[in-house]
């Protein structure tokens, strides 16, 4: 058996940093409220289809193909997933907070059902393609190194995703909005006595979670070139075990996770074949779980949120 | 009053708005050039809401009473039509005569009345099954239908090797393996917090959908098909379908009276004081570990049984059954019903397996909504979110929870 080849490496990076991005709104949910956001998969979906429909509006209206445009779209799908987030907040979270830990978990479930079914029912059943004229510009052959071809749309993915993880660790560490979320992680009572608006910032941290989320959705769906009703649950889920991977709360956990998890997956497919990635996905979360339940880098309380 | 109306026309606003491309545009793709474009598409938008139209009925006579009353009013006459159900079953001598009842429904029902009772009384012990790690121990479990799928392939397969396996000697095996097999998915996890369990039963049940997918022993995607005749003997002068649904019936009634015992023996006192405060529990010497564990094999080995008499029932299985689909429909069957309501977890599975089949045949149903089917799952999503926000305690929780109050104090 030899090594994985370099792009079969580069894949699992990139796909680990995808995984990364929706691990962060994962941990930072659990961070704060000490909760799975469940319904978190879904926005991660949203992202991938406003996305999709804002390209066509943005086509039809400047009847250009540019990558503005994209960027553009990029921001609309974050406007619209971080509108789904704050309102998965709101309906499935808030009013729960005080109450048994099922309870909330239950009704989160219970609207990633309705936000799976709803794009489902309105939209389309099958997958839908994302427009080849705007990935094309990206999926261009960036240098070949040793017969294996690079492209930028890898490199813009791998990119895109550390430049928003760093952001967001500034943010957290030296901003006095991050402050106050550290500040409502530790102690939601003393933080709201202190002037900190307690809903608020649990409210901006769905928001932000899922701003990610919507990133990370658009690029996978430009990656894989298709968006599906399901995706979100599948790419969730493994976000998920990522983020517990990393030790559940620790934002660096959940980029380190994520790259574990990525590289694990696509060197499986590498060496196994693509039928077996889920499996030893979770064969990897059930062994971390015995050996170190919390998590990689979980030891570290105090760096949570 | 004013803030509170502003409240719900902003919420209304904002919800219009997010929702907006996915009902009112519809995309165009353009394959040549591989673009696309966003058109509106008012018709798409009417379609949704006029297929959810009886939906919106029962919401709005739902409101019409919250607002009649103007707060949630249990006791109004239309709940109260559920309110019988629970002390009648919960009398012990009625139990007798509700068991003659159901079995001898297996002379007078028709064909298809008879399938949709196998089914149920099917659905009925997964709701029970889930109750226990649910309902008693308040362990989250999410992949449920992966042990379902279970129990069926390991029958479908000793069936293969063994030819004429009967039911009742495989189904001892079929309720330890299950349990054993739920007992090695809860070690890692149970010494966790809850929620672990739900992502690591939900991991499970994806990885085992895949495996049993890829294996050529399992069939593949397409499944194992086997014949009812050879598993099933028929009880002279019976059919086969007959003899299946007083198989259903009599598990059903098995697993209740057993999963009633359990409750009410210290076992089951111990699982709810985990549920009420697990700190607590272990304070006062329960062994939270091996109880959760122990909830956790009960649970999955009732799950695998229930995948058997599936079997027995349809003699087909493919990987479809561990689909999270399943898992999240007996979830709600649980969460509808009252977590930790014996009776109440049934009528939730009564509930909510019979009235998508019946509204599946009804003609108003079909004139208003013809795929009202591919609704279902919306529908579960939404009495999930409604029922822990308004009655977390489910139809008939708060109901039964007196009567254990009032037996131990």
């Amino acid at each position: 058996m030899s090594l994985p080849p370099p792009d079969i490496i580069l894949g699992g990076l990139v796909r680990g940093s995808i995984y990364g991005l929706v691990a962060l709104g994962y941990t930072m949910v659990y961070g704060i409220l000490g909760m799975i956001n469940f319904a978190h998969g879904e926005i991660f979906m949203i992202g991938m289809f406003t996305c999709v429909f804002a390209l066509g509006l943005l086509s039809t209206l400047l009847g250009t193909t540019t990558l503005i445009n994209l960027l553009l779209a990029t921001l609309v799908a974050m406007i619209f997933s971080a509108a789904f987030g704050y309102a998965n907040e709101r309906i499935a979270y808030r009013r729960l907070r005080k109450a048994h830990i099922l309870a909330p978990l239950t009704s989160a479930i219970g609207l990633s059902i309705i936000l799976q079914n709803f794009v489902f029912l309105t939209v389309s059943k099958d997958n839908i393609s994302f427009p080849r004229v705007y990935s094309d510009q990206l999926n261009k052959v960036a240098f070949t190194l040793g017969g294996v071809h690079f492209n930028y749309l890898q490199f813009t993915i791998l990119g895109t995703s550390l430049v928003l993880m760093a952001a967001l660790f500034f943010f957290i560490h030296r901003t006095r909005l991050g402050i106050a979320m550290r500040g409502t992680a530790q102690d939601q009572l003393m933080a709201s006595l202190v002037g900190i608006p307690v809903n608020k910032i649990i409210a901006l941290t769905f928001v932000l979670g899922s701003s990610l989320a919507a990133v990370a959705g658009v690029m996978v769906s430009m990656y894989q070139s298709v968006a599906g009703w399901n995706s979100g649950y599948i790419w969730g889920l493994k976000a998920f075990t990522a983020a517990v991977l990393g030790g559940i709360g620790n934002i660096p956990g959940a980029v380190l996770g994520g790259l574990i998890i990525g590289l694990t997956e696509d060197i499986t497919c590498y060496y196994f074949g693509s039928n077996w990635r889920n499996s030893v996905v979770f064969l990897i979360l059930m062994i971390v779980l015995i050996i170190r339940p919390r998590g990689l880098l979980g030891e570290r309380v105090a760096d949570k949120v | 009053m004013f803030t509170r109306l502003r409240n719900y026309i902003l919420a209304f606003l904002g919800l219009a708005f997010i929702t907006f491309p996915f009902l009112w545009l519809s995309l165009k793709y353009n394959y040549a050039t591989g673009n696309v474009a966003t058109v509106l598409n008012w018709a798409h938008g009417v379609k949704f809401f006029s297929n959810l139209t009886v939906a919106f009925a029962i919401v709005a006579i739902l409101m019409a009473l919250h607002y009649s009353n103007k707060k949630w009013n249990w006791s109004h006459p239309i709940f109260l039509t559920l309110r019988p159900l629970a002390p009648l079953v919960e009398q012990p001598w009625w139990t007798p005569f509700l068991m003659v009842v159901v079995l001898s429904a297996a002379f007078y029902l028709d064909h298809k009345s008879l399938g949709l009772g196998c089914m149920l009384g099917i659905y009925m012990i997964l709701a029970l099954g889930l109750n226990i790690t649910i309902g008693f121990t308040g362990l989250l479990v999410l992949g449920y239908a992966a042990f379902y799928a279970f129990g069926a392939y390991l029958f479908a397969l000793a069936q293969q090797y063994i030819p004429g396996l009967q039911w009742w000697v495989a189904f001892p095996f079929i309720f330890v393996l299950g349990s054993a097999l739920g007992w090695i998915i809860g070690l890692p996890c149970l010494r966790l917090r809850g929620d672990y369990l739900a992502i690591v039963t939900l991991g499970f049940a994806e990885s085992f959908k895949e495996l049993i997918g890829n294996l050529n022993l399992t069939g593949s995607d397409i499944g194992l098909s086997l014949s009812a005749r050879s598993m099933v003997k028929a009880i002279p002068g019976l059919t086969v379908l007959q003899t299946t649904y007083i198989i259903v019936a009599v598990f059903l009634f098995v697993i209740l009276f057993a999963i009633r015992r359990l409750y009410l023996s210290p076992i089951g006192r111990a699982w709810v004081a985990i549920r009420e405060d697990e700190v607590a529990a272990n304070s006062m010497g329960i062994d939270v570990v091996r109880m959760k564990l122990l909830a956790f094999a009960i649970s999955a080995g009732i799950g695998a049984v229930a995948g058997m008499l599936f079997i027995l029932y349809s003699s087909y299985i493919n990987p479809a059954t561990a689909a999270f689909e399943q898992s999240v429909i007996i979830l709600a069957m649980v969460v509808l019903g009252g977590l930790g309501s014996i009776y109440g977890v049934m009528i939730g599975a009564a509930l909510l397996y019979l009235i998508p089949e019946f509204l599946r045949d009804s003609q108003l149903i079909q004139d208003f909504s013809p795929n009202f089917s591919d609704y279902r799952l919306l529908i579960f999503g939404a009495i999930m979110v409604a029922m822990m926000l308004l009655r977390p305690q489910g139809l008939l929780g708060s109901h039964r929870h007196k009567h254990e109050i009032k037996r131990d104090t």
